[in-house]
C-alpha cells in the first residue's frame, strides 16, 4: 500500500514536471515564433516545405500532451504521447550531435541555451522518468478511497 | 510487454528514420537567411561534401580553390578539384591572376612566383623584402612588407608589373597601428577599388586601384576600435598577451555593396534569439559607406568542421567549412 502511494506521488510529479516543461517549451517557441521557424528551417532532418507545419504542429503537440496529462481518464495517453515526444527529441538531438552539417537549435526559453549534449541528458532523464508509468500502469495501482 | 509501450517507442524511432531518409534522398539542403531588421528569405544552399579547399578564388568564370598547400582547378557543381600547382612545404600566403598566369607569394621568402603550364613555381620578381600578403590588381601587386622585427611597421607597396616599379603606398592606418593590428588584414577586389579590412578591428580600407592610394579608413558597426591589449618587448618587438578572435574574417562585394563576414554582433543587428550558431554577415553600401543589414549563416558543424571562410561567385555565396562547402544563392 505504502508503495502504491509512493508510486501514486511519484505519477503525480512526473505529470506535473511534464505539464510544466511542454507549457513551458511551446510558449517560449510560440513567444519567438519567427526564430523557431528560421531555426527549424536549418534542421538538416526537416525539409523546408514542411519548416512551417512543423513550427505549429510540435507547439499544438506539446499543448495538446498537457492537456491529456491534466485530465486523470487521459493521463496515461498523455503519459505515452510524451514518452514518444521526448524520445523523438531524444533520437533527434543525437542525429544532431552525430551527424548533422550544422547543429541548429530550435528550443525554446532556457532549454534553448543549453549545451547540446546537456540538452540530449535532459531529454533522456525525462524519458527514463516516464518509463516506470508505461510499465506500472497507475490506474491498476490506484489506491482504494475505502 | 506493453504493446502501448513498444509502439509509443518505435514510432518515433521510426519518424526519425523516415526524415533521415527523406532528407538523404533529396541532397537540396535549405536555409533561410534572415536580414536583421527586414527578415527575408535570402538564399537556397546546396550542401557539397568533402571538397577540401577553403579559399576560392574566381577568374574567367572558373573556380580555383587552395588548401595553402597547392592550388586547385575546381569543378562546378562537382566540386571535384584538379591541382594546378606543385605541391608546397611552405604555405601559400597570397595568391592571385595577371590574366591567364597565376602568381604566389610563399611563405619564408622573399619571392612572387608564377606557375608555368607543368604547375612548377617559377620565380617571378625578387624583393629585398619579405613579402607578407599579395593582392593583383591589374597590372600592379599590391605587397605588404613584412618588417624584420615585427609587424608594427609592415608597410604597403605598389609593384607595377610591366615597369617593375615599386612605390611605397601612403596609408591612413598609422594610428591604428599599435601591434600591427592595421596592416593585419586581407584584400576583397571591387571592380575600381580595393577593400582592405583588418582581422582584429571593426575597420575597413579603401583603396582606388587605379591610383593605388587609401582613400578612407571606416568604421564598422561591430565597434571594435581599440585592438586587443598587447605586451611590449623592446628586444623582441612585441607579442599579444592573449589569444583573441578575429573580428573580420573575410567578406566580398556584390552590386557596390560590401559583405563582411564578421565574427561579432553588434547591438545594432542584435535580435532576439541566440546567435550561438550563427556568423552575421554585415551588408555596407560602397557608395555612402553606410551599414546596410545583416543576415546569419550557419557557424558551427559538428561532424563536418569549422566555418572557415565565405566566397562569392556570381550569385552563388560559398560557406567553405574545413570539411565541406556548402553553396548558396543570395
Amino acid at each position: 500500500m505504502l508503495i502504491k502511494k509512493y508510486f501514486q506521488v511519484y505519477h503525480l510529479f512526473v505529470r506535473i514536471v511534464l505539464i510544466f516543461l511542454f507549457v513551458y517549451a511551446a510558449v517560449s517557441k510560440a513567444i519567438i515564433f519567427r526564430q523557431f521557424l528560421i531555426q527549424l528551417s536549418e534542421s538538416p532532418l526537416i525539409p523546408i516545405y514542411l519548416v512551417s507545419f512543423s513550427g505549429v504542429f510540435i507547439i499544438l503537440l506539446e499543448l495538446f500532451i498537457c492537456g491529456l496529462l491534466m485530465t486523470e481518464k487521459y493521463a496515461y495517453l498523455g503519459l505515452l504521447a510524451s514518452y514518444s515526444l521526448m524520445l523523438f527529441f531524444s533520437a533527434y538531438m543525437i542525429y544532431i550531435l552525430k551527424f548533422a552539417p550544422s547543429i541548429p537549435c530550435a528550443c525554446g526559453g532556457i532549454l534553448g541555451h543549453l549545451d547540446h549534449s546537456y540538452h540530449l541528458v535532459f531529454n533522456i532523464i525525462i524519458t527514463l522518468l516516464i518509463i516506470p508509468l508505461l510499465i506500472f500502469n497507475p490506474d491498476r495501482l490506484r489506491v482504494s478511497s475505502s | 510487454m506493453n504493446k502501448k509501450l513498444i509502439l509509443a517507442t518505435f514510432i518515433p524511432l521510426l519518424l526519425i528514420f523516415g526524415l533521415f531518409f527523406l532528407v538523404r534522398k533529396s541532397s537540396i539542403r535549405t536555409y533561410n537567411f534572415e536580414r536583421t531588421h527586414q527578415p527575408s528569405k535570402l538564399g537556397i544552399l546546396q550542401t557539397v561534401s568533402n571538397a577540401g579547399v577553403y579559399e576560392i578564388k574566381v577568374h574567367n568564370d572558373r573556380l580555383y580553390g587552395t588548401d595553402l598547400k597547392a592550388i586547385y582547378l575546381v569543378e562546378f557543381p562537382s566540386m571535384k578539384r584538379r591541382i594546378v600547382s606543385e605541391l608546397l612545404t611552405q604555405p601559400i600566403i597570397g595568391w592571385g591572376f595577371h590574366y591567364d598566369t597565376i602568381l604566389a607569394a610563399i611563405a619564408n621568402t622573399r619571392t612572387i612566383y608564377y606557375i608555368n603550364p607543368k604547375g612548377k613555381y617559377e620565380p617571378y620578381q625578387k624583393f629585398t623584402f619579405a613579402v607578407k600578403k599579395i593582392f593583383i590588381a591589374n597590372d600592379s601587386i599590391i605587397l605588404l612588407k613584412a618588417s624584420d622585427t615585427s609587424f608594427i611597421n609592415d608597410e604597403f607597396y605598389s609593384f607595377n608589373l610591366n615597369s617593375k616599379k615599386i612605390i611605397k603606398l601612403i596609408d591612413n592606418l598609422q594610428k591604428f597601428n599599435d601591434g600591427g593590428f592595421a596592416t593585419d588584414g586581407d584584400f576583397i577586389d571591387s571592380k575600381d577599388k580595393i577593400i582592405y579590412f583588418q582581422f582584429n578591428m571593426g575597420r575597413y580600407s579603401v583603396i582606388d586601384k587605379k591610383d593605388m592610394i587609401f582613400l578612407s579608413n571606416l568604421s564598422t558597426i561591430d565597434h571594435n576600435e581599440s585592438p586587443p591589449p598587447v605586451i611590449h618587448f623592446a628586444s623582441q618587438g612585441f607579442r599579444l598577451d592573449e589569444k583573441f578572435s578575429k573580428t573580420n574574417i573575410t567578406g566580398f562585394v556584390k552590386d557596390s555593396s560590401l559583405y563582411l563576414f564578421s565574427n561579432a554582433f553588434s547591438n545594432e543587428e542584435y535580435y532576439h534569439g541566440a546567435h550561438r550558431n550563427e556568423y552575421p554577415i554585415d551588408v555596407y553600401d560602397l557608395k555612402t559607406h553606410a551599414y546596410k543589414y545583416s543576415f546569419q549563416i550557419p557557424k558551427n558543424t559538428i561532424s563536418k568542421g569549422a566555418l572557415m571562410t565565405v566566397t562569392l561567385w556570381g550569385n552563388r555565396l560559398f560557406l567553405i567549412y574545413s570539411r565541406k562547402i556548402i553553396i548558396g544563392e543570395i
